[in-house]
C-alpha cells in the first residue's frame, strides 16, 4: 500500500501521522528536524477549551471570532466544540497540567478572553504534548507502519498530468541523497513562514519554502503578510528569545519597554514560568524575579498561510495542510491558547479526509513521473552547486528577510531573484550542507515574496 | 566591549572520510553575552581560519537558538554542553583556545554534527513507547520534572558505561520508567521490566550519576534509575515465586 506522506514533525505533523496510523494508513513522516527540535515543541503556549462551569463552546467561539473575524468561524466552531474532549484526551495521556488543590484542572484567563479557559503544563505544555505524541508514534515505528525520515528537506512536489499530487522529492541533509517518494495523500505540516519577518536575528523559523512550493504548484495563500507579534521578546547573544505570553495572565505589564515581575508572587510565577525565567537569567545575567527586564514586541507567528477547505484540503488535489502552515483558524489575530489546540484538532480532520479520499489509482506512468522528478531535482542541484557568484545564499536570505519585515519587497524582489540565481553555496560538499538546505527554503520562499510584494502595492 | 577569542574546532568532511579529521583554528570577535552558538553562527558568515585560509563552513546543528531544545549539544573543552546555553565567558580558558568537538559516542555526520539515532534505538529497545490511553479519568502522575527530555544526548555522551557496552543509557531508562507510570504505557510495564533485567539494561548503570550533572534540563535522572532498580527487583522476586 502506498503510504501517506506527512511533511513536518512538529506537533501538527506528529498528530496527523498518529491519526492516520490509527485509521490504518501507513505513513512516511518526513521532517527537516526531529520532533524534539521542532519550532512548535519549544513554544510556551497552553491550550484553550471551554472547561469551566460558566463557560461553553459557544462563548469560546464568540471570543475567538471577535478577534479573528467572521471568515474563521466555520473552522473555529467545530474546534471549540471539540476542544474540551481534546484536553480530556491529553489528560488521559498524563500531560502534567497544573491543577487546583482539589485536583481539578487549573484554568487561567487570557487577555481578551471573557472566561478562564487556558490549561498549561508550566511553560512546556507543547513539549509534553509532543513527547507524548512521539511515544505513541514510536509504537507504530516499531511495527513498521510508520517510517520516519528525520533530517530530510522537502524540495519539490510531484504532480501527475491531471494535477494530482502523487509524491514528493526530498533530500537527506546528512548524506545529500535525493529521493522521490510516492504518496497516496500528502499533508504539509511545515509551519508558518515567520522566518521571513525576523530580520533582526538569524531566524530559527522557516522562510516558508514548503508554502512557496505549494503556491508554485497551484495552492492559494491568504494574507501572507499577516503576523502576530510576541510582546515579551528579549535579545541575548545575538538571538531573539521569548518569555511566556502567559505572564500577561499572571498580571505582568510592560512599561516603557521594561517588564517588571517583582510585584508578582514568586511561587505561582516559578510554577508557571520558572524554567523560562531561568533560561533568561542564564542568557542575560538578569534575575527577572526581582529586576525589571528589557523586552520588545517582535513578530513571531504568521497568521496568513495556505488556504484550505473545511477538511483541510488545499487547492492542489491530493495535498492537505495543517497547523501553522494554514491561515484558517487565525484570521486577523489569535489567542495564545489557540494554535496548539487547533493543530491537534486540525490533524484529526486532515487525517480523516486523507483516509477517506485515499486510493488514487496506481495508474500507468507514475514510475516515469518519479524518475522525471528525480532527474529534474538532480539537474537543479548541479546547477545550484555550480553557481559561482560573489555573494552567498546567506546574504540573499538576509536581504529577503529585511525586505519582508520592512514591507519593501516590491522594490527589491526582482533583484533578489536575480541574486539568488547567482549566489554561491560557499560549500562544495553535499554532506550536511546548511547553505544548500537554506537554498531549498529560499528559492520557493521568493515566490511567497512575490505575493507579499503584490500585497504591499494593494 | 568586544574582544577576540580563539576557537579550535575538530573537523571531518563526512562520516567515512576519516583521513580528513583535523583541527582548525579560528579567531572571532565576541560581544558580552555571546554564547558558543553565537560564535558558530558568526563563523558561518565568514569561514576563515586564524591564518587567513578560506575554508568550508563548519557544519553544526542548531534548531531553536534559545535554550528550548538540545540540537546544538557538543563537546566544549571536552565537556558536554548545549552551545546556545553556554556563554563564551564561562568556558574561556585562561590560556589557549576554546576547543569544540562533536559528541563522541554517536556516529559522526560531518564536523560537529552527529547522528542521534542511537537515542531513539535505545528508547525502542526498552519498549518506551505508549499505546492509546484507556478510557476514563485516572489519578494524575506527578513526574513532570522528569518529563522534559530534549533529546540532546548529553547523558548518553557523559555516561562512563555507554558506548562500548550495550547499556541503553539514562535517557532511555527514564523514558521506560515514565512509560510504566503513564496510563497509556502501564499495560506493558512487566514486559518492559523484563527487558530492563537483561544485558544492557538497568544493571549496566555504574551509579556514577554523571547523567544528572550534565542534563541541561536538570532532570533528576538517577531517581528514575533507582525507581527502576526497585521495580525490577520486585519483578524478579515475583517471577521466582511463580516458578
Amino acid at each position: 500500500m502506498t503510504p501517506a506522506v506527512v511533511v513536518g514533525e512538529g506537533i501538527a505533523g506528529q498528530a496527523t501521522a498518529l491519526a492516520l496510523l490509527a485509521a490504518s494508513v501507513p505513513v512516511v513522516l518526513l521532517a527537516r528536524e526531529p520532533a524534539a527540535h521542532a519550532e512548535s515543541t519549544h513554544r510556551h503556549d497552553g491550550i484553550d477549551a471551554a472547561l469551566a462551569e460558566d463557560d461553553s463552546p459557544g462563548r469560546h467561539l464568540d471570543d475567538l471570532v471577535a478577534v479573528a473575524g467572521e471568515p474563521a468561524r466555520p473552522f473555529l466552531e467545530p474546534f471549540t466544540e471539540a476542544a474540551p474532549a481534546l484536553v480530556e484526551w491529553l489528560e488521559r495521556l498524563d500531560i502534567p497540567f497544573e491543577r487546583t488543590r482539589r485536583g481539578k484542572l487549573s484554568l487561567s484567563k487570557q487577555a481578551g478572553s471573557t472566561r478562564a479557559r487556558s490549561v498549561h503544563a508550566g511553560s512546556a505544555t507543547a513539549r509534553h504534548v509532543s513527547r507524548r505524541l512521539g511515544a505513541l508514534l514510536d509504537k507504530h515505528e516499531a511495527t513498521g507502519a510508520l517510517q520516519r525520515l528525520s533530517g530530510w528537506t522537502l524540495i519539490d512536489l510531484v504532480l501527475d498530468d491531471s494535477g494530482v499530487a502523487r509524491g514528493v522529492v526530498a533530500q537527506c541533509f546528512a548524506t545529500g541523497e535525493l529521493r522521490a517518494i510516492a504518496a497516496d495523500g500528502l499533508c504539509l505540516a511545515t509551519g508558518g513562514h515567520a522566518g521571513l519577518f525576523m530580520h533582526e536575528t538569524l531566524a530559527p523559523a522557516s522562510l516558508g519554502g514548503a508554502t512557496g512550493l505549494a503556491l508554485r504548484h497551484g495552492a492559494r495563500v491568504l494574507d501572507p503578510a499577516r503576523v502576530s507579534s510576541h510582546p515579551f521578546c528579549y535579545r541575548a547573544g545575538g538571538f531573539v528569545r521569548r518569555l511566556p505570553r502567559r505572564l500577561e495572565a499572571l498580571g505582568a505589564q510592560v512599561e516603557a519597554g521594561l517588564l517588571d515581575l517583582s510585584k508578582i508572587d514568586r511561587a505561582p510565577l516559578r510554577q508557571a514560568v520558572g524554567p523560562a525565567l531561568e533560561a533568561h537569567k542564564q542568557a542575560t545575567g538578569t534575575d527577572a524575579y526581582s529586576e525589571p527586564v528589557v523586552v520588545t514586541a517582535l513578530p513571531d507567528r504568521t497568521l496568513g498561510g495556505l488556504e484550505v477547505s473545511a477538511d483541510h484540503a488545499t487547492a492542489i488535489p491530493g495535498v492537505w495542510a495543517v497547523g501553522g502552515a494554514i491561515s484558517a483558524y487565525f484570521g486577523r489575530a489569535t489567542f495564545e491558547g489557540l494554535p496548539l489546540g487547533a493543530a491537534l484538532h486540525g490533524a484529526r480532520l486532515t487525517a480523516q479526509a486523507i483516509a477517506d479520499r485515499r486510493g488514487a489509482p496506481p495508474g500507468a506512468g507514475v514510475t516515469p513521473l518519479f524518475e522525471a522528478a528525480q532527474k529534474r531535482a538532480e539537474a537543479r542541484l548541479s546547477e545550484i552547486v555550480g553557481q559561482e557568484g560573489d555573494e552567498t545564499v546567506l546574504a540573499v536570505a538576509r536581504d529577503l528577510r529585511r525586505g519582508a519585515a520592512k514591507g519593501e519587497l516590491g522594490a527589491s524582489l526582482e533583484e533578489l531573484e536575480a541574486r539568488a540565481r547567482r549566489a554561491r553555496l560557499g560549500d562544495g560538499s553535499l554532506c550536511a550542507n546548511a547553505a544548500l538546505r537554506l537554498w531549498w527554503d529560499l528559492e520557493p520562499a521568493l515566490e511567497l515574496g512575490r505575493l507579499l510584494a503584490r500585497a504591499e502595492g494593494a | 566591549m568586544s574582544e577576540q577569542v580563539a576557537l579550535r574546532i575538530q573537523r571531518q568532511d563526512s562520516a567515512t572520510a576519516i583521513d580528513t579529521r583535523r583541527f582548525e583554528d579560528f579567531v572571532l570577535t565576541v560581544e558580552p553575552g555571546d554564547s558558543i552558538a553565537t560564535l558558530l553562527f558568526s563563523l558561518m558568515q565568514n569561514p576563515r581560519t586564524a591564518d587567513g585560509r578560506k575554508v568550508a563552513p563548519v557544519a553544526f546543528e542548531s534548531a531553536c537558538r534559545a535554550s528550548g531544545c538540545g540540537a546544538c549539544t557538543l563537546l566544549i573543552n571536552g565537556h558536554v554542553r548545549v552551545a546556545c546555553r553556554t556563554s563564551v565567558s564561562s568556558v574561556r580558558p585562561k590560556r589557549g583556545p576554546i576547543v569544540l568537538a562533536p559528541l563522541s559516542k554517536f556516529p559522526l555526520v560531518r564536523d560537529l554534527i552527529v547522528d542521534r539515532t542511537p537515542l531513539a534505538l535505545a528508547r525502542r529497545r526498552v519498549g518506551a513507547w505508549l499505546d492509546e490511553p484507556p478510557d476514563g479519568p485516572h489519578a494524575p502522575v506527578a513526574l513532570s520534572e522528569l518529563d522534559r527530555c530534549v533529546e540532546c544526548g548529553a547523558c548518553f555522551e557523559a555516561c562512563p558505561e555507554t558506548g562500548g557496552s550495550r547499556f541503553v543509557g539514562a535517557a532511555a531508562l527514564n523514558e521506560a520508567r515514565l512509560a510504566g507510570a503513564f496510563a497509556a504505557g502501564a499495560g506493558r510495564k512487566a514486559a518492559r521490566l523484563d527487558v530492563l533485567m537483561a544485558a544492557g539494561g538497568i544493571a549496566g548503570c555504574g551509579k556514577a550519576r554523571v547523567c544528572v550533572a550534565v542534563c541541561p534540563e536538570r532532570m533528576p535522572l538517577f531517581d528514575s534509575i533507582l525507581e527502576l532498580g526497585y521495580e525490577t527487583s520486585r519483578r524478579w522476586r515475583a517471577t521466582l515465586l511463580r516458578r
